[in-house]
């Protein structure tokens, strides 16, 4: 176990080696969260149901949806298509260690140095906008959990499916980015899914389904 | 030592199906429609044996099938046809006893973490071919003195020159003691001086581990240098498999007999002698470099030394490079 805990350590090492690029990184996030907020907070400046939710239960929706990003969406296979593609991937492959194993504990690496992060700067935002929090009941806390844990699952599933097309091509950027912005929509990133127009609904469970 | 064939390869081939696309704008709409493909023998029917300790060395030209072969041999490639063994393993199988018992540097890629000091490379790769502390302390420390490498290791790879960054992959591939060493062109883009390095690296780590070394080169240099043994491959097929010397026993045609002269002489007087490569006749200078062939060498010798006012009479092998390229252009395999 002890090479899978050393290739993350070097993940990590190597994600902070350009701290500009770190910085720009953890801003977007950061940004994304913040002006989701205050356009969320400027629309309840005048009025306490929006949608059927409270100012409290929209922004705590939008502070669990930032986690949740984090955690899920966050991962370490950008470059497994380029890696395939040139060739890069055959040192990994001749040496005596489960290629698997090692994607799992780089992927690992980053979801913990993205949610570290994370929290870090959610307790920024809660400083800026001190909002009350309504937390999910908590006799659905262990199947939230299994829903967050297969989500996970099936996330490094589909980046890995998204890492083959390495195999005709070095470029997998154009269809993932088409990709992650409908996942981002349609799991609710934005807002949840409940405000939209029941037709928009329907189309969404059909075509997610 | 070279008792035991410890890589074995028989009627090796392994092909490629590749799209040949016709030229211009309207080759590539066809080509959305319909694409033609064409079998490419990358390697075809090779057979070899490599006893422990041998240093051998691949020829041939781009294409030919030489880093096909290496990739087949550590596992990276499935053969389409043959049998393959690698110290008693089939390479393909992935088995980790295997893994740990050899390695493959390849000059045009790099294992080494491109942002991080090699260092940490090395560490990861103590772990992962689960090196003791005390074998890895003494390897290191050996291939570091070595390579003359102790103040870079803390360096980012990124900013290493590519000598030193190739002194570092091989230091990586090394740290377990592997038993047979592949080498993919390991000293190109590198200075000749750089080049001379590493060849006396890899001659000092063929001796002290008995390790199995084969190599593949564009420059002759490393062949010549290192290797005993040559196989010779053209286009996926393997045109000669043996000593260095019988190649320019077999293939070269002529001598080269470098001549100075104590006074002026006439072009047309050396004529006779051979085929005349260089003819100078300046001031303070008169030389002359003439082909010869090989069986007549020292007759011709003899002959010139004779008849012209010979000061320094010098018989040559041609360049092995010179060789090869002819034996290439030619086809006379």
């Amino acid at each position: 176990m002890y090479k899978y805990w050393l290739i993350a350590q070097l993940f990590w090492q190597d994600s902070l080696v350009y701290r500009a690029s770190f910085l720009m990184w953890r801003l977007r996030s950061f940004t994304s969260t913040l002006i989701s907020l205050s356009v969320w907070s400027a629309i309840y400046q005048h009025q306490s149901q929006v949608f059927n939710y409270s100012q409290p239960a929209m922004l705590s929706y939008i502070f669990l949806t930032a986690i949740l990003h984090s955690l899920i969406l966050s991962t370490s296979l950008h470059s497994l298509a380029n890696e395939i593609y040139s060739g890069q991937i055959s040192f990994n492959l001749l040496k005596p260690i489960n290629f698997m194993g090692m994607l799992i504990s780089q992927e690992l690496a980053d979801k913990a140095i993205n949610i570290i992060f994370a929290i870090g700067e959610i307790n920024l935002l809660y400083l800026i906008f001190k909002p009350s929090f309504i937390l999910p009941p908590s006799n659905t806390i262990l199947i939230f959990i299994f829903w967050v844990a297969l989500g996970i699952i099936i996330h490094f599933i589909i980046n890995l499916l998204f890492g083959t097309i390495g195999f005709w091509s070095p470029d997998s950027w154009g269809p993932k980015f088409l990709f992650f912005m409908l996942i981002e929509f349609t799991a609710g990133k934005l807002y949840p899914l409940d405000i939209l127009p029941q037709i928009i609904q329907k189309i969404i469970s059909k075509v997610v389904i | 030592m070279f008792q035991q064939p410890i890589i074995k390869v028989q009627n090796l081939k392994r092909h490629f199906k590749v799209y040949k696309k016709q030229p211009g704008l309207m080759g590539s709409i066809k080509s959305l429609f319909k694409r033609k493909y064409e079998t490419v023998k990358a390697v075809d029917d090779i057979s070899f044996e490599i006893k422990q300790g041998e240093i051998v060395g691949f020829i041939g030209q781009n294409g030919a099938g030489k880093t096909t072969t290496l990739k087949v041999l550590s596992g990276l490639l499935y053969p389409t046809a043959g049998a393959v063994s690698v110290l008693g393993f089939n390479p393909w199988d992935r088995k980790s006893k295997f893994q740990k018992q050899f390695a493959l540097v390849m000059g045009q890629k790099n294992q080494l973490w491109w942002d991080l000091p090699a260092m940490e490379t090395f560490l990861l790769n103590k772990a992962i071919y689960e090196v003791p502390d005390e074998q890895f302390e003494k390897t290191l420390n050996k291939l570091v003195d070595l390579l003359k490498v102790s103040e870079i290791l803390n360096i980012q790879v990124r900013k290493l020159s590519l000598g030193q960054r190739m002194k570092c992959e091989l230091i990586a591939a090394l740290l377990h003691n592997p038993k047979v060493l592949f080498l993919d062109e390991p000293t190109i883009g590198l200075d000749v001086v750089m080049q001379k390095n590493l060849r006396d690296f890899i001659k000092a780590y063929n001796k002290e581990f008995k390790a199995t070394v084969i190599l593949t080169s564009h420059y002759m240099n490393d062949v010549k240098e290192l290797c005993e043994r040559a196989i010779v491959i053209d286009k996926g097929k393997l045109i000669f498999d043996g000593k260095l010397q019988d190649i320019i026993n077999k293939y070269a045609r002529n001598k080269i007999l470098s001549l100075v002269f104590s006074k002026e002489v006439v072009k047309k007087d050396l004529k006779k002698f051979g085929e005349i490569k260089e003819f100078s006749q300046d001031n303070s200078s008169y030389t002359a470099t003439i082909l010869v062939s090989r069986k007549k060498a020292a007759l011709v010798a003899s002959d010139l030394l004779k008849e012209l006012p010979i000061e320094d009479l010098n018989i040559e092998e041609p360049p092995i490079e010179a060789i090869i390229r002819e034996v290439f252009q030619s086809g006379n395999v």
